[in-house]
């Protein structure tokens, strides 16, 4: 049950060689849990979400791995099986949801389009039932069934994707920063809506994002990427109090804390382009603690018992 | 920008079969006489065949000569009404959306009313009184009076958003003359942007006056190749077979139009992205 | 409500086309050398056996438009009689109103004109929105370049090969006209028949020559539809694709494409005036022609008149097509 991911390989071919966007990258997320997907932009982070849908675009192209729900491998079947499995098996709640809807048409009925396109034939006023049951779940009222998303605030339409998103009791459900375009409140409303759903559908939820205090507060495992690659992986206790990829140090140390007053924290030099990736460990150049291995050994994820995997030389050095 | 030419199928092509046509025009008067396009210059309806290569109409003119003539003439219009018309235009333009405020407004409202009534018929009332005394190059004025419309529209909201631009907004900081800004700051990056308005305004202006002249409202002795096709047509060329009379002009004038409009689509491709980059 | 003001400003619009356009054709005559009208008015009566009728048309005129009259009152005169619907009577054809003759030529333009404008828009935008969507064949995408040169010919060019191949050399189809010369009009079939046969090759004109038109700009819509994020998100919702083409594809990409055709009406027209020119076919466009042979005034500016009203009219319905295809302008506020 949940989702199972190995070795996802995503590539861009551009004039002028190969891009690897998503490197290797493996985890599981199991019923009912929450796992965080954080990492800067260009981390490979969305590009994981769409491969899993199936929706890349030329020149990216899944380049190998598979992502198992139920014992379907969404990275095998066709596209026309893909497209029942999208919303039933696996959900996406996109990023924004400001233009996320169609303008010209009601909430009610881009709704009932979803159903009918995945073959609930039942009776309109059913259907309907099943809009106003799904909104209630996200705390919209009926109403809104009426209403053009442009008549909505950002808050009510990222809920309303969130309802679609839910409409068919999805296994996986993927939320790609939900939050990050609304305002504080809002934001607040946005996560609890999506934890109180998912957590009464038991579904298993990948939360992208890179905010790593929201996910402190929501998730139960976190999943760091840097550069394409999945750098450490673990339960949030252990990964925020004990992090062992020099990455995840980093980038830990570096939220603003209440009391401490000073000069904010940063990470020195700059994320690699994705062409020029340097050898080895890709945050090296980067990485205080580097050593000779580092230069030309890619790292990959170790073995621990715990659960806690990183993927970095020190380990053994330790 | 040579790459980017390149890069630009449709400029290439249209420049090519512009610079073509005019090449052809301006070669070909070495080899026809101007009287060899008016009639009784030659025996009437002959095939094309060794002396008359195009062969002749039924009124006696020598075909070749025609289209020689016929296309500079027709080029001599649009080129008068394109230029005319962009410039006033382009001045109208410029006063309102630089003064902005109630001027501006007033010439919104007045270009897209005016903007609503098609050239064509405007002409045909001004044209049906005038005939008499029309020649080409007022026919070419004619059609300024009407060609400066889109011109300025389009110019007036490209200098609107250049207004706001960080590099005119500190020209004005720096205390630059208004003209000083227009000509030196803003002009030149307008110039892809007028080039492509000159094409679309002198295309324009081509069709208008050969659908005037099909009307039979043009200058009733010069040879253009509107005049042309109309001769053609009320002179029973169907009729009598006389095919040459026929394809010669339309060939000539659809090579002058997809040109035009293959030179148009290259010239927006141009103009638009440097635009944006301006904006930076 | 929105929709009224949108309206509102629409009917002002509509009502200042045309007031210029009554004006143009009243001051032009007046501005020129000579003086056209009283010249051709004269040449008439001088002319036509029927010397007594045009004397009287004469004498009319006069009296309302004579050079004696203050320009104020003439132009006054003018304009009421152009508010009930008046505009005079032809000058060759007296004592025919011009109102007639319009009338008579009218239902033959508009069955040309609405059909093939139609059948193009259509037709163009389906195409053009087949060309760049993914999961279409790629033909469609194959046909656009020659579709886009064929846009660039004038119309009226086009009818005159469609004549020179299908009538001339292939004899086909008939070389011009509305019906057949022997031809009786008549309900019967044979009678639509040949209407039909004869209006073949002038709706092909126009409709070969335009669907480029809407072809190019539907691709350029459609391109910027998918890139939308309602695009990717509908993928990602597993809609199928055909409900994606249709409804969030089309429907959002042909609003901006029915501006278009609002303002595009003027060139058609233009064009299909040409087209009868060419073809004989006995609209608006043959009698305009005619008028001008003439010189008969009141016929050319009655015509340019009603021609600009028409399309004034046109604009204006196809601007309030907007509103109730998009929510967002029939709305313009929201709930917080």
């Amino acid at each position: 049950m949940g989702l199972k991911v190995r070795d996802l390989n995503v590539t861009y071919r551009i004039a002028g060689g190969a891009i690897r966007a998503v490197d290797s990258v493996s985890f599981d997320v199991a019923q009912g849990e929450r796992l965080g997907l954080v990492g800067e932009s260009g981390s490979g982070k969305t590009t994981t979400a769409l491969a899993l849908m199936q929706m890349l675009r030329e020149p990216g192209r899944c380049d190998g791995g598979t992502a198992v729900i139920d014992g379907t491998d969404l990275l095998a079947i066709s596209p026309a099986a893909m497209r029942e499995q999208r919303l039933r098996a696996i959900s996406y709640i996109p990023q924004g949801a400001m233009n996320s809807l169609n303008p010209v048409h009601t909430v009610e009925r881009q709704m009932r389009s979803v159903m009918l396109d995945h073959g609930v034939a039942s009776p309109r006023a059913e259907l309907q039932r099943r809009c106003v049951t799904a909104l209630a779940g996200v705390g919209l009222g009926a109403e809104v069934l009426r209403r053009y998303p442009h008549e909505l605030s950002g808050g009510m339409r990222q809920r309303v994707c969130v309802a679609i998103g839910m409409l068919l009791g999805p296994k996986v459900i993927i939320a790609d920063e939900p939050t990050s375009a609304l305002d504080v409140i809002s934001q607040r409303v946005v996560m609890e809506t999506l934890g109180r759903e998912q957590q009464r559908s038991n579904a298993a939820l990948v939360l992208i994002g890179h905010d790593i205090g929201l996910m402190a507060q929501f998730v139960h495992r976190l999943a760091v990427m840097y550069a394409g690659r999945l750098v450490e992986i673990g339960s949030i206790p252990e990964v925020l109090t004990r992090p062992r990829h020099p990455y995840t140090r980093a980038l830990i140390a570096s939220i603003p804390r209440l009391r401490d007053r000073g000069r904010l924290g940063g990470i020195q030099g700059v994320t690699p382009s994705l062409r020029q990736l340097p050898p080895g460990c890709a945050f090296h150049p980067r990485c205080a603690s580097r050593f000779e291995r580092c230069l030309h050994d890619k790292p990959l994820l170790d073995d621990d018992p715990g659960g806690h995997h990183a993927a970095c030389h020190l380990r053994d050095a330790a | 920008m040579v790459r980017a030419l390149r890069r630009n199928p449709s400029f290439i092509f249209g420049l090519v079969l512009i610079v073509g046509l005019i090449a052809f025009a301006v070669i070909g008067r070495v080899f026809a006489g101007w009287n060899d396009a008016f009639p009784l210059s030659a025996p009437p309806s002959m095939p094309p065949d060794g002396e008359w290569i195009f062969g002749t109409d039924a009124d006696g003119r020598d075909l070749f000569a025609v289209i020689v003539y016929g296309t500079l003439l027709t080029l001599k219009i649009g080129v008068i009404a394109g230029c005319l018309g962009l410039g006033i235009g382009t001045t109208l333009a410029f006063i309102a959306a630089y003064h902005g405020g109630w001027l501006d407004a007033v010439m919104r409202v007045a270009v897209d009313v005016l903007l609503t009534i098609p050239t064509l018929l405007v002409l045909v009332v001004i044209a049906s009184v005038i005939h008499r005394s029309v020649n080409t190059t007022t026919i070419g004025i004619i059609i300024a009076l009407l060609a400066w419309r889109e011109p300025a529209r389009q110019i007036r909201s490209q200098v609107l958003v250049m207004r706001e631009a960080q590099y005119v907004k500190l020209a004005i900081l720096n205390g630059a003359s208004a003209v000083r800004i227009i000509f030196l700051e803003m002009m030149p990056n307008l110039l892809p942007f007028l080039g492509a308005n000159l094409v679309v305004a002198i295309s324009q202006a081509v069709l208008a006056s050969i659908g005037l002249e099909a009307l039979g409202l043009g200058s009733p002795s010069e040879p253009t190749l509107g005049q042309t096709i109309y001769w053609m047509m009320n002179e029973s060329a169907f009729m009598l077979g006389l095919w040459w009379w026929i394809i010669e002009p339309i060939a000539i004038l659809i090579i002058l139009f997809v040109g035009l409009f293959l030179l148009t689509a290259g010239l927006d491709e141009i103009a638009n992205p440097r635009l944006r980059r301006a904006e930076a | 409500m929105h929709i009224a003001w949108i309206a509102a400003r629409r009917l002002l619009m509509f009502i200042a086309v045309v007031w210029v356009a009554s004006s143009l054709n009243f001051f032009v005559p007046r501005l020129a050398p000579g003086n056209p009208i009283e010249n051709k008015m004269m040449a008439q009566v001088e002319y036509g056996g029927s010397s007594v009728d045009v004397q009287s048309l004469v004498k009319a005129y006069n009296a309302k438009f004579g050079l004696d009259k203050p320009l104020l009152s003439q132009y006054l005169a003018y304009m009421h009689d152009i508010l009930h619907f008046d505009l005079g009577y032809s000058i060759t054809d007296y004592p025919t109103r011009v109102t007639t003759i319009i009338l008579h030529a009218l239902p033959w333009t508009i069955g040309l004109l609405f059909s093939t404008t139609l059948l193009a828009f259509f037709l163009g935008t389906l195409l053009g929105a087949l060309s760049v969507w993914r999961g279409a064949p790629r033909i469609f995408a194959g046909s656009v370049p020659l579709l886009m040169v064929m846009s660039a010919v004038p119309f009226y060019l086009f009818g005159l090969i469609l004549i020179y191949i299908f009538a001339t050399v292939l004899q086909w189809l008939p070389l011009g006209g509305g019906m057949g010369i022997r031809d009786d009009p008549s309900l019967s079939l044979g009678f639509a028949l040949e209407i039909l046969r004869h209006s073949i090759l002038p709706a092909a004109s126009i409709l070969l020559a335009s669907i480029g038109i809407w072809t190019l700009s539907m691709r350029g819509m459609m391109v910027t539809v998918q890139g939308e994020d309602y695009m990717t998100y509908a993928e990602a919702l597993g809609l199928t694709g055909r409900r994606r083409f249709v409804q969030y594809g089309l429907r959002n990409a042909i609003l901006p494409q029915i501006t278009l055709l609002a303002l595009s009406l003027g060139y058609v027209l233009s064009g299909s005036i040409l087209v009868e020119l060419v073809f004989g076919y006995p609209g608006i466009g043959q009698q305009l022609f005619r008028a001008i042979q003439n010189q008969d005034y009141f016929v050319i500016y009655g015509i340019v008149l009603a021609l600009i009203c028409a399309l004034a009219i046109a604009m204006l319905l196809a601007d309030l097509i907007n509103p109730l295809l998009d929510p967002r302008i029939r709305h313009g506020g929201r709930i917080a």
